[in-house]
């Protein structure tokens, strides 16, 4: 057990290294560099932009290094906590990614706790009212939710919510409250704004939960287990939560090293039609723009922290699932 | 063990999983039933329904441009024109709707903004008004009213560097301005000037007394030290910019007393003043000597800024000093009419009035009136949006010209107005890459007539139903008809659909020859293949689309290719593009920027290796032809001449050039920019011109908009 975690804490050097080649390589790849898109952007606005000045401008970003070299720079930086300056913001990389963190984490929990909160009690009526009114509705809700993509959703979200109820459009605070300290009414503004985000970012993973609590719990309801317990006369809400319903969500839990990158890059889409300042447009900017260190940086974190989620959802199934907990010890 | 569930009877059926079997095949069979109805009955749907938007679309539109057209109470029908270009002379009659500058000659007796009086009357220790302001303030005659003081002008951009344009666009004080009509240039931080010995020396006399926002006097030193230690340092300016210097020899710039400053040339230079009032004299007055002496390697030395430096992450001096000059620092002292009080990357980014500004209007009130300038981050589309809600004090960056009907429709209930500015360019341009790499393309692209018979062959009146709902008008890249530049013949030069004529060119070039699908054939047997390539920054993508058809309807196969601004650039810039696409360049003033009438700069798409030449003196680039090294003598004899009318004459001469060649074929275009602006505010034009160069809105001086509750709830009493 104890050598299990030690080999699965020693393999993430490996992995993250090679993933920290892989990114910096893809975020090289396209062509140009941060300069080609800084001088086009300039030239948007009618800027004229001199060549010789590119030249220099090049050689002070260091730009026109041999790709190992930039990487070395940048991987000898993060060992040594330093994840570099945004070219595009001229601000340290850890400043611009921690001030929008605490609004990304925020939507990503109330997010987490709704779908969570309304997908297994669901998954749970429809799985012991199979085929019932109350089920096929559900199924119907459930498929509508999974195939409406989450940018229409999130522009008809918006479109009722200015129009029925008033509200600024986009971002999660109206304008009166952006640099207000906290205080209720501005955390009342808050949740006026989160609801859209959480339902339109909800949906489709509750759906999709919803069914998946639902297969795997009819198939528990068949086993033989169950059936007997029955025949005990094991309560009937005790029976059901304390076996079947365990052994159901074991896929939940394995899900949970998927989560928690999730949880820090927001949805980008969702977040960019609504214009909700968290990370998910930071990353997709500096990708655009080939804003490398921020770029890489960013996704380096999302695989550091996907790589210990899928840790943490290892560790949750051996304690939750004692097959799986043998299995290993018989090893 | 596997055992039929059926087979078992719980004692006490608490489960209703265990159907019979027969019901399971019926029930699938109704569930896929009932999902292909509700596929057919979902596409119908909104099939009727997009059918329906459609149309609507289509009746809400005539009928916004209808009403935007019959619209009057403005001087001189000007909405009437706004769509059509006004005429020179009309344009000249035009008076009143714009502010007007003039010099301070009554008591010192100012007024100063309440928000300022609190603050003075908490901890904030401030000279009184008067001696705040400087000896001559510069007098601002707002076009509507005087004030009143207050209010909050909400703005939206798409990032924070996007919010930097805040320092061009809305402060735009440097020492001259050009005016919101675009037709002269007005004092500002310069009182008046001077120019002599042929254009070799420029005299500027500034304002005696300004002071910095911190309360510190800003003299003739500040450009001196901009010049000698920003411009001059190689490590901050590898490069001097080509309008502060004349064949490679910089300006000098001289100190004659505290507010008198001489800029001398080596050879006559035409252009500065012009250039100063564009963009080259607001970055001259954005380093307050005092503070900014602290991070310079010739007042401090290196080792310890180079510990500075890296206490702040950064790997040079320079870094740091570059971060301490740019506009995201709040502690550096500004000449600006607002200064930033939160700077990025809050998603709020706001900026509060400046106790010091050196304005005031006729009455003595110390502009600017409003208060605070917000600007939010979103993204583009939902900028849109915002605009549509009336969310937007005054704005026009990010709005698109596809929303027009849109903006129109809302703006009754959400309290706001489209303003109509007339633009300075002139649409888009189509560049043919006279520098190819193919040399069989280059010999063909190089024949005028090849040129000529593209640009009849597009069929404008249907780009510009398309585009732009048949408003715009068709003209080449050219200047427009109020620019002194203006040249009637070349504007419509080769603009009308004569498909025949564009064969008969074709034909004669020797391009007869045509393959199976009435493809010609090039001299080398290829069938003649071009491609056009789009910067995704453009929206009206289908006009493109519809002259790649109507070109291969002459014989020549033309596909087009969207692709991301930077690849773009990577190809344009290596000469790899067959005809680049690229939007107009404030041809109102073409002295300014000549990209498109001659290979002028790097942007100049259709002939870079060329512009290369140019912008080298020959000693790089590709060597041009004799009728395009004309032109660019021409204009460095412009460059040379400090007589506005002499210039025109010879613009002419560059005009009369490509309108025998036609280097450039444009589409349609003088579209008018779109402003919104909220009905609370006061002093915003009818009518301003609004280009680039102009720094709109910053030329019709955004230091005196008011914002009007009073008037708010009149009107809405009103509706």
């Amino acid at each position: 057990m104890f050598n299990l975690i030690i080999k699965r804490i020693l393999w993430i050097i490996p992995t993250l290294l090679v993933i920290s080649m892989l990114s910096f390589l893809l975020i090289q790849l396209p062509p140009g560099d941060y300069l080609t898109s800084y001088i086009s952007a300039l030239e948007e606005t009618g800027e004229t932009v001199d060549a010789e000045l590119v030249e220099a401008l090049r050689k002070r970003y260091s730009l026109d290094d041999p790709i190992y070299v930039q990487y070395w720079r940048w991987i000898g930086g993060l060992l040594r906590g330093n994840f570099g300056r945004s070219f595009e913001w001229n601000k340290p990389v850890t400043e611009l990614i921690f001030e929008r963190l605490f609004l990304t984490v925020t939507i990503s929990i109330a997010t987490l706790i709704f779908v969570y909160a309304t997908a297994i009690p669901i998954g749970i009526y429809s799985a012991v009212n199979q085929y019932s009114w109350g089920d096929y509705s559900f199924t119907l809700i459930g498929f509508v939710g999974l195939a409406i993509p989450n940018f229409l959703f999130a522009l008809i979200l918006m479109f009722v919510s200015d129009a029925i109820f008033g509200l600024s459009v986009g971002g999660l605070f109206s304008p009166e409250y952006q640099n207000a300290s906290w205080s209720l009414a501005k955390f009342i503004d808050l949740l006026n704004h989160l609801w859209i985000p959480v339902i339109v970012l909800g949906t489709s993973s509750t759906a999709s939960l919803i069914r998946v609590v639902r297969g795997n719990l009819l198939d528990e309801l068949r086993k033989l287990y169950v059936v007997t317990a029955q025949a005990k006369g094991v309560p009937k809400i005790r029976l059901l939560l304390k076996y079947p319903v365990r052994v159901a969500l074991n896929p939940v839990v394995s899900n949970i090293g998927w989560v928690l990158p999730q949880i820090v890059s927001g949805s980008i889409i969702t977040s960019v039609v609504l214009g909700i300042p968290t990370t998910g447009p930071l990353l997709l900017r500096a990708l655009m723009n080939q804003d490398m260190y921020l770029a890489g940086s960013m996704v380096m974190m999302l695989s550091v922290l996907t790589v210990i989620g899928t840790l943490i959802s290892d560790l949750l199934l051996i304690w939750l699932d004692p097959r799986i907990r043998y299995e290993n010890q018989s090893r | 063990m596997k055992t039929d569930p059926s087979s078992i009877t719980p004692p006490n059926p608490i489960f209703k999983y265990l159907p019979t079997t027969t019901s399971i095949g019926l029930r699938f069979a109704g569930i896929i039933f009932g999902l292909i109805l509700l596929v057919v009955v979902l596409s119908r749907l909104t099939w009727t329904l997009g059918q329906w938007g459609q149309k609507q679309d289509l009746q809400r539109l005539a009928a916004t441009l209808n009403t935007s057209l019959q619209q009057s109470g403005l001087p001189n029908g000007v909405v009437n024109s706004a769509f059509k270009p006004l005429t020179k002379a009309e344009f000249d009659q035009m008076e009143g709707g714009v502010h007007t500058v003039g010099e301070w000659t009554g008591e010192r007796e100012f007024n100063q903004s309440p928000m300022l009086d609190r603050l003075m009357l908490g901890r904030q220790s401030l000279p009184p008004v008067a001696e705040r302001l400087p000896a001559d303030p510069l007098v601002i005659y707002p076009p509507d009213q005087n004030g009143p003081y207050g209010g909050l002008w909400q703005r939206y951009g798409t990032s924070a560097p996007d919010v930097g344009i805040f320092r061009a666009r809305l402060a735009y004080d440097g020492l001259v301005r050009w005016g919101p009509m675009a037709q002269q240039i007005l004092p500002n931080l310069a009182v008046k000037w001077e120019i002599a010995d042929e254009g070799r020396t420029y005299t500027f006399w500034l304002r005696r007394g300004v002071h910095w926002s911190d309360g510190q006097p800003f003299t003739v030193d500040d450009i001196l030290f901009w010049y000698n230690h920003v411009i001059r340092n190689p490590e901050l300016t590898p490069t001097t910019p080509r309008e502060y210097q004349r064949d490679g020899t910089p300006m000098v710039v001289e100190k004659v007393d505290d507010y008198t400053v001489h800029f001398k040339f080596s050879s006559p230079y035409g252009l500065f003043l012009k250039a100063l009032a564009s963009g080259r004299s607001y970055p001259m007055v954005e380093y307050p000597a005092h503070y900014l002496k602290q991070f310079h390697p010739d007042f401090v030395p290196v080792e310890q800024l180079a510990k500075m430096a890296e206490k702040q992450s950064f790997d040079f001096w320079y870094q740091l000093f570059e971060d301490r000059a740019d506009w995201q620092n709040i502690d550096i002292p500004r000449l600006w009419p607002w200064i930033l009080k939160v700077p990025p990357p809050a998603q709020q980014i706001l900026f509060e009035r400046n106790p010091y500004y050196w304005k005031v209007d006729e009455d003595g009130n110390q502009l600017p009136y409003i208060d605070q300038m917000s600007f939010q981050i979103y993204d583009g589309q939902i900028i849109n949006m915002k605009a549509m809600n009336g969310e937007i004090g005054m704005q026009g960056r990010h709005l698109q010209f596809d929303n027009f009907p849109k903006f129109k429709a809302n703006s009754k209930n959400r309290g706001y107005s489209v303003r109509l500015w007339i633009s300075s360019g002139g649409g888009s341009a189509l560049a043919i890459n006279l520098n190819h790499k193919d040399p069989v393309l280059k010999s063909i692209f190089a024949d005028h007539r090849f040129r000529k018979a593209l640009s009849h062959a597009i069929d404008r009146r249907q780009l510009n139903e398309i585009a732009f709902f048949g408003i715009a008008q068709s003209c080449q890249i050219s200047p427009p008809p109020i620019s002194p530049f203006y040249s009637a013949k070349y504007e419509k030069a080769y603009t009308n659909f004569d498909p025949v004529k564009s064969n008969r060119l074709l034909d004669e070039m020797g391009l007869s020859q045509r393959n199976k699908d009435g493809i010609r054939l090039r001299p080398d047997g290829q069938p003649l293949h071009i491609r056009i390539e789009i910067a995704s920054v453009f929206l009206s993508t289908p006009m493109f689309e519809l002259i790649a058809k109507q070109w291969t309807a002459v014989g020549i196969k033309t596909d087009l290719k969207l692709e991301a601004r930077q690849l773009f650039y990577t190809r344009k810039s290596a000469l790899l593009h067959d005809v680049g696409v690229w939007g107009s360049a404030d041809e109102l003033i073409p002295v300014m920027d000549p990209r498109w009438f001659f290979p002028y700069s790097a942007e100049s798409i259709q002939g870079i290796g060329y512009a290369r030449w140019f912008q080298s003196n020959g000693k790089q680039g590709i060597k041009p032809p004799p009728e395009m090294a004309r032109c660019m003598e021409l204009y460095q004899q412009i460059e040379r001449t400090p007589n506005p009318d002499e210039q025109v004459r010879l613009f002419q001469q560059i005009i009369d050039i490509n309108h025998q060649n036609l280097w450039i074929i444009g589409t349609v275009g003088r579209i008018p920019s779109i402003f919104v602006v909220k009905n609370t505010f006061r002093n915003v034009p009818e009518v301003a011109v609004s280009g680039w160069i102009f720094r709109t809105p910053g030329s019709t001086a955004p230091e005196c908009y008011a914002i009007d509750d009073q008037a708010k709830s009149e009107q809405s009493v009103l509706h």
